[in-house]
This record gives C-alpha cells, sequence and structure tokens, in this order.
C-alpha cells in the first residue's frame, strides 16, 4: 500500500452517506397524492398506517427504527449529520421503500409521486448538505419516465431509487427500458434498494418457511440484489445503457466478489445466452455498477473486509450509513477496517470521492 | 440524582448515584462518573451498572430494553426466563447479560459492568 496513509478519521475530506432514510408517514404523503386518492384518504384516521405490508415479525424492541421519531424535520437530520460527522446526506424513502407491497398499482405509483413531491419540497437544500433521490414505482413505465424528467433538473436530487423486487419480470425485462433511456438522458444513476419486507415478493414460497426477521433480512437483500444484477446484464441493459450507472445497496459486501465471479464462470460457457454482451459481466459490473457499504459484515475481522474490497475495488464502492434503521453503521465503523490496509485516495474514494463522481453531489 | 459525593475504602472507590426511590423497577439510567458514562438498571433482581458506550459502534445502552432470556429445551418447546436479564443496545440489538455484561452469542465481546450498592436508601456504584 502507499505511503500516503490516513492518521486519523477526521483527516476524511468530505463525508458523503449514500443512504439516510427519512421516516414518512402514508399520512403527510396524502395532500401530495393526485386525485381521486387524495380525496379518498383525506379524512382523518384513514391513512394512519405506520406500514404498507402488515407482516407481523417478532420483534421485541429492537429491530426497526432506533428511535420513534428518528429524524421527522431537517434540522433533525442536520443535529444527526453532525452527530455522524457526514457532510453530505443522500435522503432516501423510509416507507417507502416497501412500495412495492402496496396491492393497487394506481395507488403505489401515485404514492411514489407524493413521495417525491413531498420531499423535493420539504427536504433537499443542498445548501445544508441535503441531497436525496425521487423514487419511482415502474409498474407503469410511462409515469416512472415522467417522474424522471420532472425532476431530472431539481435542486438537491441526485439520483433516482428503485426497489428492485417483486415484479413480474426482473428489471432486465424490455419493458423497463425506456426508464433506462430517461435516467440516461437525465444524467441521473439508479439506486437499487430493497427492504426486508419485499423478500416476499422475491421469493414468496421461501418466505413462508422461513419466518424470522433474522433469515428475511439476512436473505433478502442481497438475494433481491442478485437476481437482478444477473438479470439486467444477461439482458444486456448495461451494453445498451452504457452511460446509466447503477448503485447497488445495502446487501453487505462478501456477495459482490462471489457473484462477480460466479456471473463470469457460467459467461465462459453460456455466453449465447446473453449475446447483447460484449465483454464478460465483471467488466460490466466494474464500468457500471457501485455498491455501497453498509451494513458491514466481519468488522470485527479486519483481514476479511479488507480483502473483500480489495477485490471488489475501492472505487467500485460508497460509504453508506442506513442511518435510522437498526443495522446502521456508525461513520468510522468502515474505516476502523480498512485504515492499516488502505491509503488514503482508496479511504477518500468510498466515503465521499465516489459519490461526488457518481451522484453530482 | 447523579451526584458527585465520592467514599474510598478497602482500595475500592463508592460514588454516590442518588436516592435509591429515584429509580424504579423497569427504569434505567444514565450517569457520568469521572467523565465514564454508565447506565444503570433495576429490575425485579436488583440494581446492575455496565458502561453505556456499547462495544459494538457505541449506541446508549441505557436506552435500551431489558428484557427476560429465550430458550429452548430438548423438547423444542421455547421457554421464557424473566429472572435471566438481558439488556439490548438501542442502535444494532446486540445482547448482553445484564449481570455480567457477556454477549449472548459472541463470548469475546462483553460490556464492563460495576457493582452497585444501596445504603440508607441511597445508590452507589463502585470499582
Amino acid at each position: 500500500m502507499s505511503s500516503k496513509q490516513l492518521e486519523s478519521f477526521s483527516e476524511i475530506t468530505e463525508i458523503v452517506d449514500l443512504d439516510f432514510h427519512l421516516v414518512e408517514s402514508e399520512e403527510e404523503l396524502v395532500p401530495y397524492l393526485e386525485s381521486p386518492f387524495s380525496e379518498m384518504l383525506s379524512r382523518s384516521g384513514i391513512a394512519e398506517t405506520s406500514n404498507y405490508n402488515q407482516t407481523k415479525f417478532l420483534l421485541d424492541g429492537v429491530g426497526g427504527d432506533i428511535g420513534p421519531e428518528v429524524a421527522p424535520e431537517p434540522a433533525d437530520i442536520k443535529a444527526v449529520m453532525s452527530d455522524l460527522d457526514i457532510d453530505r446526506v443522500t435522503l432516501n424513502p423510509g416507507l417507502n421503500l416497501n412500495l412495492v407491497t402496496v396491492h393497487n398499482d394506481r395507488y403505489a405509483v401515485a404514492l411514489a409521486s407524493a413521495y417525491n413531491e413531498w420531499v423535493t419540497e420539504s427536504f433537499f437544500d443542498p445548501s445544508e448538505g441535503m441531497y436525496g433521490t425521487i423514487r419511482i414505482c415502474p409498474r407503469f413505465p410511462d409515469r416512472a419516465v415522467e417522474e424522471i424528467e420532472r425532476y431530472a433538473d431539481a435542486e438537491g436530487v441526485v439520483g433516482v431509487m428503485l426497489g428492485p423486487t417483486g415484479f413480474m419480470n426482473p428489471l432486465g425485462h424490455p419493458r423497463f427500458d425506456d426508464i433506462w433511456a430517461a435516467l440516461e438522458a437525465a444524467e441521473l444513476p439508479l439506486l437499487l434498494h430493497n427492504s426486508v419486507l419485499s423478500l416476499q415478493h422475491v421469493m414468496p414460497g421461501q418466505f413462508e418457511g422461513m419466518n424470522t426477521f433474522l433469515e428475511a433480512r439476512a436473505v433478502g437483500h442481497p438475494t433481491g440484489q442478485m437476481t437482478n444484477l444477473a438479470n439486467l446484464l444477461v439482458a444486456g441493459v448495461p451494453e445498451r445503457f452504457p452511460d446509466l450507472d447503477f448503485i447497488v445497496m445495502e446487501s453487505g459486501l462478501g456477495w459482490i466478489p462471489y457473484m462477480t465471479r460466479r456471473l463470469d464462470y457460467y459467461y465462459s460457457s453460456r455466453r449465447q445466452d446473453a449475446p447483447g454482451l460484449t465483454k464478460p459481466p465483471s467488466e460490466y459490473i466494474d464500468d457500471s455498477f457501485w455498491f455501497t457499504t453498509q451494513p458491514i459484515e466481519g468488522a470485527d475481522d479486519p483481514e476479511y473486509v479488507q480483502q473483500i474490497i480489495s477485490w471488489i475495488g475501492p472505487e467500485n464502492l460508497m460509504f453508506s450509513s442506513d442511518y435510522p434503521h437498526s443495522d446502521f453503521d456508525y461513520s468510522d465503523e468502515l474505516y476502523s477496517t480498512l485504515r492499516d490496509g488502505f491509503d488514503r485516495d482508496a479511504i477518500e474514494a468510498i466515503y465521499g470521492g465516489n459519490a461526488r463522481e457518481v451522484l453530482d453531489h | 440524582m447523579s451526584g458527585t459525593e465520592e467514599d474510598s475504602a478497602s482500595g475500592r472507590t463508592t460514588h454516590h448515584i442518588g436516592p435509591v426511590d429515584d429509580l424504579q423497577v423497569g427504569e434505567s439510567l444514565l450517569v457520568e462518573v469521572n467523565g465514564i458514562e454508565i447506565a444503570i438498571y433495576h429490575t425485579e433482581n436488583g440494581f446492575f451498572a455496565m458502561s453505556n458506550y456499547c462495544v459494538h459502534q457505541g449506541g446508549p445502552m441505557c436506552e435500551g430494553p431489558v428484557t427476560g432470556t429465550v430458550s429452548q429445551n430438548a423438547d423444542g418447546e421455547l421457554t421464557y426466563d424473566s429472572t435471566q436479564k438481558v439488556v439490548k443496545c438501542p442502535w444494532h440489538g446486540w445482547e448482553f447479560e445484564l449481570e455480567t455484561g457477556e454477549h449472548l452469542s459472541r463470548p469475546q465481546y462483553s460490556q464492563p459492568t460495576y457493582d452497585v450498592e444501596t445504603r440508607d436508601g441511597e445508590l452507589y456504584v463502585v470499582w
């Protein structure tokens, strides 16, 4: 490694957090809903669900957010940013991570639109370091395209978020192509972020069988991402949309080099299954895919984390806290595992440089 | 309720915290003694104290729920022992035995614990 080592965490120039969650409620979005949903749900008490999906896990006090009302206002977010030493946040949905569980296509699309208006109006403020994503719901791709075009140049919008699981077809299907074209034109990256509850839409049979929060959380995020990563690649999406950047979120680290090599392994013998590709999957992953760091499995084993990150490449990683969810990473957790294995440039890239380059923070 | 009165005896340092009645069963309290944040818990089993700083990522242990212990017997039946107290970090849910500070599943991790004494209706942390 280079002799240009960081002496301490505080030396990092600027920390950009890719994943800071809001704690919005359905009720807050009602005034922003389009007709007829705004009229249908405007009576008091109708839209008070804390979650769209009512799946009940056995949780005894810890498992959701780390506080009941963690950061409901911009001032609260600023306070947490200060506590966590974060200079710029990427604000992402909380409740609307679970949009895939809304069993009404029109209402799900309306909720995404309402969320976007609410969040851009209420929170995004680059002068305060508060950036964020808009949420699209691809059940009607033309509506998703409308949202992308509407917010393409909006202040503070640095990306577009999609829950990649739960659709009849994974994301490589041609029905999504107009969305990818719109993102390319808008020069906005696509952030792929699952939720625990989306597991039941990825693998409904298995979800019924493995019925604990531990299993759902451990398995749901990476399996959803693996499915969509493979599908996007085999369908040739990164070849057809070479300027579209994908950011794969909140699924841990170890599966990334594993899946990269596994895709290359099968591409060696099944090239005819991916005729749209002109190079091995790993090269598309290097060129078009980034991964967020949280939750860091094995943080008490720096040798493991350093090896995995050297295989992924620090240039393809972006720091994320996932605050305020109960598997969030404190800002210096990753640094403490990397400090004696990576030089200043690599750590600076992970903690902010890559984000500033890809998301226009 | 935190106090600064100190007393030394037999090589141990006794730190006055405050009236016992101010901390009811089921409640916890954060105090700072000589610059160390300590979480004090009052359970049916008595008073317990451990470092407020979770060894995992520094979560505030004083805000964590105190529960019993769930285990499974040879017949596969779940049992709940309310006397074996566990405190969970409110941030990531790491679970520690309240009395010993030992992590339930990762014995290489433990929270520093402190003795708690009551005398004449007053609460003391001792080390």
